[in-house]
């Protein structure tokens, strides 16, 4: 039993970082109506960033502020060049030009910081226990930090103006339009909010792992099965899926063998898509 | 403040849909537009508020000419129209409807949400007291916080009217409101739009519950096969023969 | 003496066309031997894919000064594999058909080396390599015959890991590999070995590349009580187990496979957490003279020590090996001639030489063993070699070499 709960555990905070990048791919796809494909390279950026930040100021908490910043930019950069002139073209234009813009940021960090990889120095320290279970203060910071930013992000789609704008054109693009709800400030929004969650989770899992080109790229297929999973365009689905992916596999790995544990995720993904491919929230679009 | 329609003219093909359509309408009054299925008045509605456009004809409202303006220019003037089919934000509450009905608020960022939170709960606290009120007076207390697209088609409807009213509009073109709502909520609505025109909002309503509308209306319009062709006081028009036969040869009040 | 217009025209003629035999050197009798040298220069593995081909340049000037191998000299062509299979496989199909090559020497990954050997099996032409994939041992890969591997297989890594486990004094061992032939190679390799010498693997555990946590992996493992645990992984997901090890408290030691136990590890998990980790990798044959003779050409070449990189001892021997074959085979020998005499100057029962000017010399006289500076080179019936090993220990965080293990 105690062990299942560990497992759990692990599960909750790795599901927890899974559930950000979800969150914001289904952000983009919700407002924006495209896959965005350049999300994990988005994540691998901000941890790069954040990487130089701790090590100009020796604070993870400007690191981390650096990279978030560095990913709000990275998103609206991408906006500006790229997806702003794609918006009357179908959205695999947009998927396609995503691919491209990923492909670069990777080539770059590449040519900038190298292939090797790079840790964040955290501190190494023992769990303590809660009854009997064993408890990693590290991943605690780490939960604590996605979960803070879940709340923002919440925060700013549910109790501010332009997050309210933003949902509205999320629900139907034509009524927001007529309604007089100007698409460029909640496109702006949009990309500079989902470049900076994309970055928090890129520095979460940089700091629970390790830092190098391709760790957002790899990271791509899980946040997309979990914003499929959650009911794509559903914010609260995408973190939900996240963290049930996580703990699926955590738990039932050690049961069928560890080599199963991207195969789960797959099959959950085709399971969805076969029987409720709208997913957990999702609702049933009708094409207006 | 006055609707002035001259000569609208639309034509598909060699069909013309509205043909040489003229009358005014004061925000002062409620006016109806009837006339059998196919007369032309929905596209006469999309004509009016920039959704479509003419062929020929011109549009002015408080005296500015609207005829090159888009939808959300002369809904900027003053002049807002709903849908047949109502069309509301499906997930967000009703109060959120009427939230983002609510015209321009400075076209506030997602930057000011962190630079200027002062300013951005002050316009908020604004508006949340208009969308409050706007609740009471339609009396949808009890689904305010619901979203939009669990309501009954009836209460459907009064969010869009509510919707129009945020924008601060002047005249509110409402495309058959009574369609399939039932005969109390019919009765709500009728009764908000007496109010409203009491406090200086104008009505141009298309229907084909004639009983309903010549409660409301002061002044009728009929339209068939794309032309005006009778103006007047509900009871004169209605027992107009050109009239009747329009209406026996097309639906039946 | 009039010159006629004809041999004026002749004469141009020749000489314009001279640019045109330029890729190929005026050599003696019999043409040159063409060797296409195939090495990550970029990639994952540039940290020895310069000085890889750069030995086989020396090499092959070190075999020409000689006079030669039979009668022909050496020629090579330069290639980068940049580490990746299309890349390689492009720059080996321009080898074998533009410069028409009849040896491909130092390919380094074993996908590398896989994507490649189809193509040179089917021109007929050796393949000599330095990956770890059990497969390039047997058909498909190897159903010709003309691979020849001059590093030990993962197989032989874990045979290297259960004699120091042995050595060591553990009686708990558990494995973890990452999921793909390598990693498996080894820990399998480990399997085989320490149960031949009557022990139990109390725990094994496969893992999948690029997760964000692997305690799940981890406490299976150490649930089993393990006084060892022997990887088959690399560096990235050791880093990310090591931590996650270090911070459950839990005691155990260590045996890593030396390209991931590098000095970037102990850097990325710090002095405290690499402490006492077994760092296992096949070395030269440091003792042997033709260490001394690859030695010297490596420091002229880059300025280093030849200990730094092992593979550009297997590239070095690669073409000794090869040209003492041609020595042997005689004038106007084709590959498949020069093929069947790889074994026989490489293997015992011979006079061991150790450059190839005395190979040559020796030959003269009888059979001889050709014993590298990268092993002996005893190649097995799948060309595979079996090098010695070094066991180092990381030690407040320098990696120092304890001793070398015999398989």
């Amino acid at each position: 039993m105690r062990d299942i709960i560990e497992l759990a555990s692990i599960g909750l905070v790795s599901g927890l970082v899974i559930g950000l990048a979800a969150l914001a791919v289904t952000l983009v796809f919700g407002i924006a109506r495209f896959a965005n494909a350049a999300t994990g390279d988005t994540m691998t950026l901000g941890a790069y960033a954040a990487l130089i930040g701790t090590a100009w100021t020796g604070s993870f908490l400007a690191g981390g502020a650096l990279g978030i910043a560095a990913g709000a930019a990275t998103g609206l950069l991408a906006y500006h060049f790229v997806f702003k002139k794609l918006e009357q073209r179908s959205s695999v234009a947009s998927l396609l030009a995503s691919i491209g813009v990923g492909f670069v940021i990777r080539a770059v960090l590449g040519l900038v910081f190298g292939h090797g990889q790079q840790v964040f120095q955290l501190p190494m320290v023992r769990p303590f226990r809660i009854y009997d279970i064993r408890v990693q203060p590290n991943d605690l910071k780490i939960a604590a930090a996605a979960i803070v930013t879940l709340v923002v992000v919440f925060l700013i789609l549910h109790a501010t103006p332009i997050g309210r704008r933003m949902r509205a054109v999320a629900d139907d693009p034509m009524l927001a339009k007529v309604s007089g709800i100007a698409p460029k400030r909640v496109m702006i929004a949009l990309w500079a909010l989902a470049g900076g969650v994309s970055a928090v989770a890129g520095v979460l899992l940089g700091m629970k792992t390790v830092v190098s080109p391709e760790m957002g790229w790899e990271m791509l297929l899980p946040a997309f099965a979990a914003a499929v999973l959650g009911g794509i365009g559903h914010p609260v689905g995408a973190v939900v899926a996240g963290i049930l992916l996580g703990v699926a596999q955590e738990v039932v790995s050690p049961l069928v063998g560890f080599t199963y544990k991207i195969a789960l995720t797959y099959a959950v993904l085709l399971g969805v898509l076969l029987f409720r491919p709208r997913g957990l929230f999702g609702r049933n679009e009708g094409v207006r | 403040m006055t609707l002035r329609i001259r000569g609208m003219t639309k034509a598909y093909g060699g069909l013309r849909v509205v043909d040489d359509v003229s009358f005014e309408v004061s925000s002062t009054a409620v006016t109806g537009i009837i006339g059998p299925n196919g007369a032309g008045k929905s596209t006469l509605f999309s004509l009016v508020t920039g959704f479509l456009d003419g062929d020929a004809g011109s549009v002015s409202f408080a005296d500015k000419d609207l005829s090159r303006a888009s939808p959300m220019a002369r809904a900027r003037a003053g002049m807002v129209r709903t849908f047949q089919v109502p069309r509301e934000f499906t997930h967000l509450t009703v109060r959120e409807n009427l939230l983002t009905a609510a015209p321009n608020q400075s076209g506030e960022g997602l930057l000011d949400v962190f630079l200027r939170p002062g300013r951005i709960r002050q316009e908020e606290e604004r508006i949340r007291a208009e969308a409050d009120a706007m609740i009471a007076f339609l009396k949808l207390d009890r689904v305010a916080d619901s979203p939009a697209g669990g309501l009954s088609g009836g209460q459907k409807k009064l969010v869009e009217l509510g919707r129009a009213l945020m924008t601060g509009a002047r005249l509110i073109l409402l495309d058959e409101p009574f369609a399939g709502v039932n005969p109390v909520l019919i009765e709500t609505i009728s009764d908000r739009v007496r109010e409203l025109n009491a406090r200086g909002i104008g009505f141009l309503i298309i229907e084909h519950d004639l009983a309903a509308l010549t409660k409301l209306a002061s002044v009728l319009h009929v339209m068939d096969r794309g032309r005006l062709i009778a103006s007047g006081a509900p009871s004169v028009v209605l027992s107009d023969p050109q009239v009747r036969d329009a209406y026996l040869g097309g639906a039946a009040a | 003496m009039t010159v006629t217009r004809r041999q004026t025209l002749a004469g141009l003629a020749g000489a314009l066309s001279l640019p045109a035999f330029s890729g190929v050197s005026f050599a003696q009798a019999g043409g040159t031997f063409r060797i296409g040298a195939l090495n990550p220069v970029t990639g994952a593995g540039s940290p020895y894919g310069s000085g890889m081909q750069k030995m086989i340049l020396a090499a092959v000037e070190a075999v020409n000064a000689a006079g030669g191998a039979a009668g022909r000299k050496l020629e090579v062509f330069a290639e980068d594999t940049q580490t990746q299979p299309q890349a390689a496989v492009l720059a080996a199909k321009k080898l074998i058909e533009v410069n028409k090559v009849q040896a491909v020497l130092g390919t380094w990954a074993s996908g590398v080396s896989l994507a490649v050997m189809p193509l040179t099996n089917e021109a007929g032409a050796i393949l000599m390599n330095t990956s770890g994939a059990p497969a390039l041992s047997v058909a498909p890969a190897n159903a010709k015959g003309l691979g020849y591997r001059f590093q030990a297989t993962n197989d032989r890594f874990g045979r290297a890991f259960a004699e120091i486990a042995v050595k060591e004094g553990f009686k708990r061992a558990a494995t973890m590999a990452f999921n793909n032939a390598s990693g498996i190679g080894n820990t399998e390799g480990f399997r085989k070995a320490w149960e031949a010498k009557g022990n139990k693997v109390v725990e094994s555990v496969v893992y999948e590349p690029n997760q964000a946590s692997y305690r799940g992996e981890l406490q299976k493992v150490l649930a089993a009580k393990p006084d060892v645990i022997v990887t088959g992984s690399y560096l990235a997901d050791t880093t990310i187990i090591l931590r996650e090890w270090f911070q459950t408290g839990e005691n155990t030691k260590w045996i890593i496979p030396g390209w991931a136990a590098n000095p970037e590890l102990v850097k990325a998990v710090g002095n405290e957490v690499a402490e006492g980790l077994f760092s296992v990798d096949s070395v030269s044959n440091e003792q042997a003279p033709s260490f001394k003779v690859y030695d010297e050409a490596y420091r002229k070449a880059m300025n280093q020590g030849g200990l730094s990189n092992v593979y550009a001892a297997m590239t070095w021997d690669m073409v000794i090996t090869l040209a003492l074959a041609m020595e042997a085979a005689g004038p106007n020998a084709d590959v498949a001639a020069i093929n069947a005499k790889i074994r026989e100057v490489a293997n015992p029962e011979g006079t061991k030489v150790y450059s190839f000017a005395e190979g040559k010399e020796a030959l003269k006289k009888g059979k001889i063993n050709y014993e590298g500076a990268s092993s002996v080179l005893d190649f097995d019936q799948f060309g595979d070699v079996t090098p010695d090993f070094g066991v180092s220990i990381v030690s407040k965080g320098t990696i120092e070499r304890k001793y070398v293990v015999k398989i």
